[in-house]
């Protein structure tokens, strides 16, 4: 909430800095000044003359004693409606009117009997005694009304404040607040990147803008500043309206005074207007910020809830199948009949495959949520390729393999089961899409400051634009769609798993029919081998 | 070890998958008891002291973790723990917690069997007394620390011979990177890995027939390594050219 440093002088500060509020808006210094202070002195006289046009028909009926004291009726009227000024103008006129109309001689000034002149003497008197009392009750009336009129500003300016939800429309606040209720000229800079000023800056001084563009520029740096425009004599004060993550722009508030006592106590208060603007700014950030991060972790919840419900619901009857086909391949009676073999390996063979097809699901699933979290480590490429082969070697049975792994190859830091899931699929890939009993090659090498694995095939081949789409998802070569059923996911899992690790997935071919060669690049460790070699035996 | 008096517990919720078990290892000579939940199976492995447990991580009652931490306070029974996922970290918390070895869902009867025998032997070495661990062509006396492949004595360094060591005293199950870098150099290099994938390379150069396709020392990625006892048994047919084209290179 809005918190006022009061110095000593407490709501009267405040009265002054209402009172010298200066002319509003198009008003010229004549028109101020007859409001101010011709019109009410002209209200005073006025009922001064309202009062002896209700006397004279009465003149004869009362007491010519009494007629002063009527007059005082006017004068509190003007002193607790106008002020002290207009009460004693009002004193001064009732008595000489009195005098006139109602003392005799009549129709002059002059007072014939000396007990008329204290008469109209402790009129004065009173009547200057009751303006100033009663001026000062209206002054008090007045301050007390300033203040709540004061607060009232403030706390719909709280109000406001706490009701905005975005910088926007808490920024409109602020200068709605600065420019309506304590009349300042309130304009915000963008940033740079967003264009020009806004409400209504067109006329805002040069020197002021270039302030303010540096205030942004200088990042972080000063906040708030006061200048001073040597043109027009104002002083601007300036505020960045940033928080940690975003910048709104520049806050410029025209103070419209030179200096002074009143000068420092304004801008005291449009600075207190502009610290709580920035709190509540950094407020909306942060809570910006943290219902993002909720719809996040909601959005994680519910993505493992489904990834762990699809693995649970279809990967535990699989494993009920595989479990009892493989108890089913070790009983003597079906293992001598060549015919039930056959059948307990189709089913083998069957659920393998399916178990396959479902993990490629989850894996696909999991990048595409963004859920590969690599736990990097150091791996030796030739388990990766060994273990590779030990997991995919059922696939790869009908065709020939060659494994050529140069010697020493360097370590690689990856997560050697994404790793090896990706050779697994680069392989799984070069068997579904090559002749059977041709020969596939995997290799292994050392190039610069990368290892190299690659598999090449004799199968289809890729043409060149094929070759640039291999690793986007669900690609498949064109002739293949007939040929070869597959969901064209495992090379674009391959590719995902090998860019998390830091590494590169990319596919070379002759052109159609001439086979193609997939190679994964995997950043190596600079000259560790040898190192490591030393230390770490005795 | 008589088979016919060795008795598994199994803890699985699923009654599909306690059913292949219990045929899986009725036919091999096992004595199978059945436990479909948590509570159940802890009272069954305190009153009938089985000689092996097969545990599922995924039981409706009670974590498999817990299942697992219970059993551990009391009893140092072969476990072997059944889980879904193929999330390293997991299965590193899980041995770390005092299973023996994992297999991962989908997983086919020999691949449990090989873990439940090794597991056993290892439970059971005590008894026998047995100071020779074979693996294949290799043969490892943890007595007198000498390492043969094929009959011939090979030479191997001090931490050579620790990193065979270690792994054949838990022969057939998987030892984490963890444990054995905290065995061979020690707790404050526990997080070096590449210091433990040099030494199995120079160890794997000295005992694999083909080092690049090693059979005997075994990788488990993402969670330590592992002695073959029975490195025959090979989990896919090679194509016959492999050994040409790998030699030609």
């Amino acid at each position: 909430m809005i918190s006022y440093r009061r110095g000593g002088k407490g709501a009267y500060a405040v009265r002054r800095i209402s009172q010298l509020l200066p002319p509003r808006g198009d008003e010229s210094l004549w028109l101020w000044v007859s409001r101010t202070l011709l019109l009410p002195l002209a209200k005073s006289f006025a009922l001064v003359v309202a009062a002896t046009l209700i006397l004279l028909p009465l003149d004869d009926h009362i007491d010519g004693q009494l007629v002063p004291f009527a007059y005082l009726i006017p004068v509190v009227v003007a002193a607790t409606r106008w002020g002290f000024w207009p009460a004693f103008a009002a004193a001064f006129a009732g008595t000489a009117i009195a005098d006139f109309f109602f003392i005799k001689p009549y129709y002059s000034f002059w007072v014939a009997d000396p007990r008329e002149v204290i008469e109209l003497l402790v009129f004065l008197i009173v009547a200057l005694i009751t303006s100033n009392l009663a001026a000062r009750l209206k002054r008090e009336r007045d301050v007390s009304h300033a203040r709540e009129q004061e607060m009232r500003g403030l706390y719909e300016f709280s109000r406001q404040l706490a009701a905005s939800f975005t910088a926007v429309d808490l920024i409109s606040a602020v200068q709605d607040y600065l420019t309506n209720t304590m009349r300042r000229r309130t304009i915000l800079v963008p940033p740079p990147a967003m264009g020009g000023a806004l409400g209504g800056g067109d006329d805002l001084p040069a020197r002021v803008v270039e302030a303010a563009m540096a205030m942004m520029d200088s990042g972080g740096g000063l906040s708030r500043r006061t200048l001073a425009d040597g043109d027009s004599g104002h002083v601007w004060l300036l505020q960045v309206a940033s928080s940690d993550t975003a910048n709104y722009g520049v806050i410029a508030v025209d103070l419209d005074l030179a200096g002074g006592e009143a000068a420092s106590q304004l801008e005291q208060q449009v600075e207190t207007v502009l610290a709580e603007t920035i709190g509540r700014l950094r407020q909306i950030d942060v809570g910006y910020a943290l219902s993002e991060a909720r719809l996040r972790t909601q959005w994680d919840v519910l993505r493992q809830a489904l990834v762990g419900n699809v693995s649970h619901e279809l990967r535990s009857p699989l494993a009920s199948i595989l479990g009892s086909a493989s108890v089913l391949d070790r009983v003597p009676a079906i293992r001598q009949s060549e015919h039930t073999r056959a059948l307990v390996e189709t089913v083998q063979q069957a659920a393998k495959r399916l178990d396959a097809d479902i993990r490629r699901l989850l894996d696909a699933t999991r990048i595409t949520a963004g859920g590969v979290c690599p736990q990097r480590d150091w791996v030796d490429p030739v388990d990766l390729i060994d273990r590779a082969l030990a997991h995919k070697g059922a696939t790869l049975v009908s065709h020939r393999l060659a494994v050529k792994i140069s010697p020493d190859l360097p370590l690689v830091r990856v997560d050697g089961a994404l790793i090896e899931q990706a050779i697994g699929q680069v392989l799984e890939n070069a068997a579904k899409y090559s002749p059977p009993d041709s020969l596939i090659t995997i290799a292994a090498r050392a190039e610069q400051d990368c290892v190299v694995i690659s598999v090449a095939d004799e199968g289809h081949g890729l043409t060149v634009t094929e070759q640039d789409q291999v690793g986007r998802r669900s690609f498949r070569g064109e002739r293949s769609h007939k040929a070869t059923p597959g969901s064209g996911l495992g090379l674009w899992i391959a590719q995902c798993f090998v860019t998390a690790n830091g590494g590169m997935l990319e596919a070379r071919s002759q052109g159609a029919g001439l086979g193609s060669t997939i190679s994964i690049r995997l950043d190596a460790a600079q000259g560790a081998v040898a190192e490591l070699v030393g230390a770490e035996d005795e | 070890m008589n088979k016919s008096k060795t008795a598994i517990l199994v803890i699985d919720d699923e009654p599909q998958i306690r059913r292949f078990l219990r045929a899986g290892f009725e036919l091999e000579g096992f004595t199978v008891r059945e436990a479909e939940n948590a509570t159940v199976g802890l009272k069954s492995a305190t009153l009938n002291q089985p000689d092996l447990i097969v545990l599922d991580l995924g039981l409706p009652d009670l974590d498999g973790a817990e299942v697992l931490e219970r059993i551990r306070a009391w009893s140092s029974v072969p476990i072997i723990v059944l889980s879904v996922e193929a999330d390293e970290m997991q299965k590193v918390r899980l041995l770390r917690m005092g299973a023996d070895d994992y297999v991962v869902k989908p997983f086919g009867m020999a691949e449990l069997l090989a873990r439940t025998d090794a597991a056993l032997r290892r439970y059971f070495r005590g008894v026998t007394k047995d100071s020779i661990v074979r693996a294949g062509d290799l043969s490892i006396d943890l007595v007198t620390r000498v390492v043969t492949v094929g009959g011939a004595r090979v030479q191997l360094t001090r931490k050579e011979y620790r990193l065979l060591h270690v792994l054949a005293t838990h022969a057939g199950l998987v030892v984490t990177h963890q444990q054995l870098l905290k065995d061979i150099w020690g707790s404050n290099q526990i997080h070096n890995t590449q210091y433990l994938r040099i030494l199995v390379r120079k160890v794997r150069n000295k005992i694999e027939s083909d080092p690049s396709q090693p059979r005997i020392l075994i990788t488990e990625s993402g969670v330590g390594y592992r002695l073959e006892t029975n490195p025959s048994e090979t989990k896919f047919v090679r194509s016959p050219v492999l050994a040409e084209e790998a030699l030609s290179t």
